[in-house]
């Protein structure tokens, strides 16, 4: 039976993968899916968490999510981790009611990438929330998430309102320099669609390493 | 022996894990030198000097350009000099291209990158004594990994009437100097137009044009569209709904020949 399934699914994802081989069948040619778009529905996907969880986009409806391209190893991250903003925000904001995830888009072999080293990251930076796998990196091209970290917002009408940087300050020095103040954008953004406003600022400069993607 | 030493050094740059001892070698050596050299051996009073800020890369390795990308961290520096003297801003050589898998496209330097800071004596200095000058560089270097490191440096230049003769690190800084970006407008028969709210440059007689936006460009850009013209390019800038294009909202790369120069667009008037 459990073979039988299998079997079945294979041949499902022959299909999809192989629209241009059914054309028999009269299915139009599976267009690539549409990327994200700042002010359009956010693309959905499932991805599994490091605690073993499915997470589905669209079950989330009615909810602000954010998105946290993730390395464990990028000094970027680790910054943020340990004594930036990702300290203590995203726990934080997920006790406030926000669905908030991190999503590593490694591929395997690469820095920091996989399932044992993001929960060994989950200790290690006291991480309340999921870390999604990506290794295939398909979630993260869909959204062209570049860099680590790259952050998301998702209203709750499931519309991609912020992507970018964390806030303006890389490594905690605010660019610029001159002691100029620290903006936390996405912070900022989760306000504005709080208060029902339009963000602001939908759009900033990602900073960080390169999300390491497969070739 | 030296064969061996080569193989190994080989295999590092191929990021193999053999040969302990070279990548030993590398994991210790560090990954920019960095350090702080002028243009001239004194400082003149009435006349300008350029310092370089030279940062040396491990092979593999890359700095990242004013605008670094899609991801990075510009590279930075900045020069204290005695008080009076005026200090201008790091300015940036041209960059590369890299794109790395997943599409994401870096701008940056490879093996070594100068970045030039004019400095201006104060009226009224007379020769005799010394000026002291020091400089604070920061960078991320990356290859598969990211390594965030930085720098201080200082240098301490006679002030005399004359220079003393250009040594070899002198001329090379005067050399970097002269291959920053120049204005379009130097490169002969180039055009810089704007229409219907986007930004035409006309490269004449080129082998290959690329354009690298800044930092604020890159925000503000729907599309930049590099196309050839005849024996040369037209590069269009077009920007978001909404948005308007600054001034200078990037560089060129021109290629004529054997030859490699950079340009600063400029809007049109």
């Amino acid at each position: 039976m459990r073979i039988r399934t299998l079997t079945l699914s294979c041949g499902l994802l022959l299909l999809l993968a192989w629209p241009d081989a059914t054309p028999t069948l009269g299915v139009a040619r599976a267009a690539e899916p549409a990327p994200a778009e700042l002010g359009q529905p956010a693309p959905d996907f499932t991805l599994t968490g490091t605690d073993g969880r499915p997470f589905h986009l669209a079950d989330l409806k009615g909810k602000r999510v954010v998105l946290e391209w993730f390395n464990p190893d990028c000094p970027f991250v680790r910054h943020a981790h340990t004594q930036g903003p990702l300290k203590d925000q995203g726990n934080r904001a997920a006790q406030a009611g926000v669905v908030w995830v991190a999503i590593n888009s490694g591929a395997p072999g690469k820095q920091g990438a996989g399932l044992a080293r993001s929960q060994s990251a989950v200790k290690e930076y006291g991480i309340s929330y999921p870390v999604l796998i990506d290794e295939s990196g398909q979630v993260g091209r869909r959204y062209g998430a570049k860099s680590t970290p790259h952050m998301y917002l998702i209203n709750e009408k499931g519309v991609l309102v912020y992507r970018g940087a964390i806030d303006n300050a890389p490594l905690g020095a605010p660019e610029g320099g001159g002691g100029g103040a620290v903006v936390n954008h996405v912070e900022a953004a989760l306000r504005d669609v709080q208060a029902g406003k339009p963000v602001k600022t939908p759009e900033t400069k990602p900073y960080g390493c390169s999300v390491k993607y497969g070739s | 022996m030296p064969a061996v030493r080569f193989m190994c050094r080989l295999l590092t740059w191929l990021a193999l894990p053999v040969c302990g001892s070279a990548s030993d070698a590398r994991a210790a050596a560090p990954l920019v030198t960095a350090a702080l050299v002028p243009a001239h051996g004194a400082v003149v009073p009435g006349q300008p000097l350029w310092l370089g800020v030279r940062l040396d890369i491990a092979p593999g390795w890359h700095l990242y350009w004013d605008n670094p990308g899609d991801s990075g961290l510009p590279t930075r520096a900045r020069v204290q000099a005695p008080p009076g003297y005026q200090v201008g801003a790091a300015r940036y050589p041209g960059p590369l291209r890299f794109t790395l898998p997943g599409g994401v496209r870096i701008y940056g330097y490879e093996h070594h990158v100068t970045l030039p800071i004019e400095v201006r004596p104060p009226t009224g200095l007379s020769p005799g004594g010394a000026a002291a000058f020091t400089a604070r560089a920061s960078w991320l270097a990356c290859s598969e990994t990211c390594v965030p490191g930085k720098a201080d440096l200082s240098l301490t230049l006679p002030v005399r009437a004359a220079a003393p003769p250009d040594t070899a690190q002198h001329v090379q800084v005067a050399q970097e100097v002269a291959q920053l970006p120049r204005p379009l407008s130097a490169l002969p028969g180039a055009q810089v137009s704007r229409a219907d709210g986007d930004l035409r440059c006309r490269v004449p007689d080129a082998s290959e044009v690329e354009f690298f936006p800044t930092a604020a460009a890159e925000q503000a850009l729907a599309s930049a569209n590099v196309a050839r013209d005849g024996a040369g390019f037209v590069v269009r800038l077009l920007p978001r709904p909404g948005q308007a294009l600054d001034a200078a909202p990037g560089v060129l790369r021109v290629r004529r020949g054997e030859k490699t120069a950079y340009y600063q667009v400029e809007g049109a008037p």
